[in-house]
């Protein structure tokens, strides 16, 4: 599954109310298309309009009756508890539909074929009043015999026949109705994550460019937040060249990245995103080399892996897709040397093929008319007294910059994380 | 036993072994309810691979339900009962035989009961069925699940009992007045249930001087016993078993051993007598109810006891009125 869908799942402001809410959830696409990015948007903010209790309590009663509806389509005759599935769909969309969601289809109609005694219930059996000798039947026998039940199940299937045959020009209406609740129950749940994580929906740019006023990171948010510490947001904008991101280490580097996937993805996959304010320029593919963790297990080094899935980035922005790259500490598990050299090569590769990218690195001499930002870094004079303090004394925020030399902060901030050696 | 039931919301009809005639007790129950202008609900612990008896490959027994009753049963039951019903819900909750379905009897007839096995689910349901508007509810229990004889789970449960548990008659009545012997253990004082009632996992004790503790040992299953001294109580929330008891009893101190109810205990005969022998006193939060206790004098390997002395010897052993299956 998806790195990001799976992220998604696991926030605590997003739930869904059914299986085919799920079901749309793993039908997401990372659409390239503005237009339909901008239909899924304007969908959301409309059904965040209309959700209410009612329509939420009533998503809760859907089931995935995809396999009862198909064959219903291809004409089987569909016995009591299909039947009934049939009519607890309807009813609830009915429910559903009533409760503020309008475009839904008008299933009415299939209420009618399967509530001949008008209870506006949605339980169901083989009712009398279907057919005349069924109801004969059951008046003469209180207590039927083997015979008789066999006689009378001969009716009642009878009966399914005729109601199957008559609901099947539904079909198509109950199958496009089940999609449009899970698409319903998704785009609630779409609005809700919005509303409680302060996402923003995002516009598209003209040129080709992306500007995220105040962008952050919700995880890392989340996390602050519940120690009670504030998140700093940061501004950042791009375009089609390449940014070398410096500054001190515990500066927010690899969250500014991460941050940046997150946001084009969730863009991308038809959410709202976290910033302030956003602008998105739309991209083919979003790679990274953020962390080589589940490399360790193919039996490569650190370094080895890491070149590996560079030499792949590179490979696939020269295949005519607009990709954007992010590129964590390039090279920085083999001698400084050498590893300005790779820094270097990678950088001025991304600025020739024009790919939207950043690379953080903490090499200085990166030779070249490159666009470089950098983290401001410890504040004036800043001191304190636990570990547990440190983002108090950092300034977040990224500044343009022209240095080719990178800040030197290593040493004091393994002082002030209390690391003996350097005292 | 009419009068008896209706005076509770749910009953689990448990039996000491397989083919004690518990079915026929359920069917007996039903049919002596049937009229009785009360709501019934039934359900049994079946599916999750028990709607077909795994140890004999027969199929579960069919139960007779009557207008107006509401059963769940696995979909696959529910195709091939032999009554007319009204659906009322299909749970989400998918199982090897089929999603539950509950449903309301419109004709009476025979339908297979293979509801849901886990007493939480079981819990749920009998919940639900009250918001259908049930008034008794009735549990078909397996032998090997006594737990949804527990009375967090139903209010009250019917004992069945018979010449399949042993060919020999004084081994039914002792084994049978051992089980009803663990369902009668009485209740703790009301300080205790107070005191115990937020103990959630684990072994707690209890000291002379108030002070409630945890203590490290992780199941009451094992040897292992907590320390003792200056303690008055042991609360355990889990399983007690033979070992736990044995050790506990030899330290020869007054104590009393708290569980939660009796189908907590795991005990053998042998050791429970020894137990009510010693300085240890044992008692539950929460007793059971014990309505009725029914017999069934044949047993599937063919013979077939004395009926009136079975259920004579059965009511002198356990103080209760014995009803024979066969007569009912």
């Amino acid at each position: 599954m998806n790195g990001i869908i799976d992220k998604i799942e696991r926030l605590e402001s997003f739930n869904l109310r059914n299986s085919v809410g799920r079901k749309a959830l793993n039908l997401l696409t990372f659409i390239t298309d503005i237009d339909a990015l901008n239909e899924e948007y304007d969908w959301i903010s409309k059904v965040g309009n209309v959700v209410n209790d009612v329509m939420e309590h009533a998503l809760c009663e859907i089931q995935d009756i995809e396999g009862t509806i198909h064959r219903l389509a291809n004409g089987e005759v569909l016995d009591d508890v299909q039947l009934y599935e049939i009519k607890h769909l309807a009813i609830v969309a009915a429910q559903v539909r009533n409760s503020g969601a309008d475009w839904l289809e008008n299933l009415s109609e299939v209420v009618t074929i399967l509530d001949p005694n008008e209870e506006g219930i949605d339980t169901f059996y083989i009712y009398d009043s279907y057919d005349e000798q069924l109801a004969e039947m059951r008046r003469a026998w209180k207590e039927p015999t083997a015979e008789q039940f066999a006689a009378m199940s001969e009716v009642e299937d009878r009966v399914c026949k005729r109601l199957s045959r008559e609901l099947k020009i539904w079909s198509t209406r109950l199958h496009d109705t089940l999609t449009e609740l899970g698409l319903l129950d998704l785009r609630i749940a779409k609005w809700q994550m919005a509303e409680a994580e302060n996402l923003t929906r995002p516009h598209f740019s003209a040129d080709s460019s992306t500007t995220y006023r105040g962008l952050f990171n919700i995880e890392t948010r989340n996390a602050l937040k519940s120690k009670g510490k504030n998140y700093q947001a940061v501004d950042v904008k791009f375009g089609n060249y390449p940014t070398i991101v410096t500054g001190m280490n515990m500066g927010g580097k690899t969250v500014l990245l991460k941050s940046l996937v997150a946001a084009q993805e969730l863009c991308q996959y038809g959410f709202f995103v976290p910033a302030a304010e956003a602008e998105v320029m739309i991209v083919d593919e979003v790679l990274v080399s953020i962390d080589d963790s589940q490399n360790h297990l193919s039996g490569l080094s650190s370094f080895a892996a890491e070149m590996l899935t560079v030499d792949s980035i590179i490979k696939t922005t020269e295949r005519g897709r607009k990709v954007l790259v992010l590129i964590d500490e390039l090279a920085r598990t083999t001698n400084p040397v050498e590893g300005r050299i790779i820094v270097s090569k990678v950088v001025e590769r991304l600025k020739q093929n024009g790919v939207p990218s950043f690379v953080t690195t903490h090499y200085d001499g990166i030779h070249g008319d490159y666009r470089r930002l950098r983290v401001k870094g410890l504040k004036e004079n800043s001191k304190i007294a636990d570990i547990s303090e440190m983002e108090s004394v950092i300034d977040y925020s990224l500044v343009e910059t022209t240095e080719e030399e990178v800040p030197r902060e290593a040493l004091r901030v393994a002082e002030m994380l209390g690391i003996k050696l350097f005292l | 036993m009419k009068e008896e039931l209706l005076k509770y919301n749910s009953v689990a009809v448990v039996g000491t072994a397989k083919n004690v005639g518990k079915t026929v007790t359920m069917n007996y129950i039903l049919s002596q309810l049937r009229d009785c202008g009360r709501i019934l609900g039934l359900t049994s612990v079946g599916y999750d691979g028990e709607g077909i008896d795994q140890v004999t490959e027969t199929a579960k027994p069919e139960i007779t339900l009557y207008d107006g009753m509401i059963f769940t049963t696995a979909e696959q039951q529910y195709a091939s009962r032999r009554l007319t019903a009204e659906i009322l819900e299909i749970s989400g909750r998918r199982t090897s035989v089929g999603r539950p379905v509950t449903a309301r009897v419109k004709v009476r007839g025979k339908c297979i009961i293979s509801g849901p096995a886990d007493t939480w689910s079981l819990r749920n349901l009998i919940q639900r069925y009250r918001e259908l508007g049930v008034d008794l509810t009735l549990v078909d229990g397996a032998q090997s699940r006594m737990s949804l004889a527990s009375p967090t789970v139903t209010d009250a449960m019917v004992l069945a009992t018979g010449a399949a548990l042993s060919a020999n008659i004084q081994q039914v009545v002792m084994a049978t007045r051992f089980a009803c012997q663990l369902i009668e253990i009485g209740e703790c004082s009301d300080d205790f249930k107070r005191i115990f009632k937020e103990c959630t996992k684990g072994v707690w004790t209890l000291s002379e001087d108030g002070t409630l503790r945890l203590t490290e040992i992780k199941t009451a299953l094992s040897g292992n016993i907590p320390e003792m001294d200056g303690v008055k109580a042991i609360y355990v929330s889990g399983a007690v078993g033979d070992r736990f008891v044995e050790r506990l009893k030899m330290q020869n101190r007054t104590i009393e051993l708290v569980v939660g109810d009796f189908t907590k205990l795991f005990l053998t005969q042998a050791v429970y007598a020894q137990l009510l022998r010693s300085k240890v006193h044992i008692s539950v939060m929460y007793k059971s109810r014990l309505v009725a206790v029914t017999a069934n004098p044949w047993s599937p390997q063919g013979f077939t006891m004395d009926s009136c002395e079975l259920c004579d010897r059965l009511s002198e052993a356990i103080g209760v009125k014995v009803f024979d299956v066969k007569k009912l």
